[in-house]
């Protein structure tokens, strides 16, 4: 069995994805707004799901505790036909935000690196991975 | 109000883009305003409109009102098009003209 450290590592090292379908990105837009959308990376072009990555989702449930983490489950689970709005001070959004920003820094970093690189197939692959992020497949 | 039709922005403005990114004519802070700007899926105004994202703009008009999901947004930076282009910061990066003119400009 592996103990909390090694298996974060191997959920980096995967960079295994959730996939968040399109129905569900608009029951959870709705809900609690559009940095829904910016979790991972939205397929706009195509089929409307949002890609969120494993590893974030682990590094971001790290900034609640226990109770905010299942405060945060039962709000993203709830109905949202009925159901308030509800704000970025929720437990669902803060969980939410914490998973957009850690995916937004990646981004800049991306970018950076993209700018910085003299690697020619890094370079053609982080555009690649840039302009899918920005524009879609 | 019309939303963004990504899917019709023309790959040789994407490509631009990328080059300017490339070389640093685009900052990554400023990029990563425009992504967020994009997964918000904003509507735009009627007619012409930009949006100033420091060292870039995205400019856009609308195709018709009857068709108010399709819409073009053209991505342009300061070199590309000096006649659009303005100084950079002289306005909030949150500023749309509706007209797709400067603010204060004729």
């Amino acid at each position: 069995m592996l103990s909390l450290i090694p298996f974060l590592e191997e959920l980096e090292h995967g960079n295994q994805m959730v996939i968040l379908p399109s129905a569900e990105v608009e029951r959870l837009v709705g809900r609690f707004g559009p940095r829904v959308r910016s979790m991972g990376v939205w397929n706009k072009t195509s089929d409307g799901s949002v890609e969120i990555s494993i590893s974030n989702i682990a590094e971001a449930v790290k900034t609640l505790d226990n109770q905010a983490l299942a405060e945060a489950v039962a709000q993203l689970k709830s109905s949202g036909q009925f159901a308030e709005v509800l704000s970025e001070s929720s437990a669902a959004g803060r969980l939410i935000e914490a998973i957009a920003s850690l995916q937004e820094t990646q981004f800049v970093q991306k970018v950076e690196r993209y700018q910085a690189s003299a690697d020619s197939v890094e370079v053609e692959r982080l555009r690649y991975e840039i302009s899918r992020e920005l524009f879609g497949q | 109000m019309p939303v963004i039709e990504w899917k019709a922005l023309p790959r040789q403005v994407q490509d631009h883009l990328l080059d300017r990114l490339r070389v640093r004519g685009i900052t990554a802070q400023d990029l990563g305003v425009l992504l967020a700007w994009i997964n918000a899926d904003p509507q735009v105004p009627e007619g012409a409109w930009c949006k100033d994202f420091g060292s870039l703009k995205v400019v856009g008009e609308g195709i018709s009102q009857n068709v108010p999901k399709q819409r073009t947004a053209l991505l342009w930076s300061e070199d590309l098009n000096p006649a659009l282009g303005r100084r950079r910061n002289q306005h909030p990066p949150d500023a749309i003209d509706g007209k797709g003119r400067e603010a204060g400009r004729p």
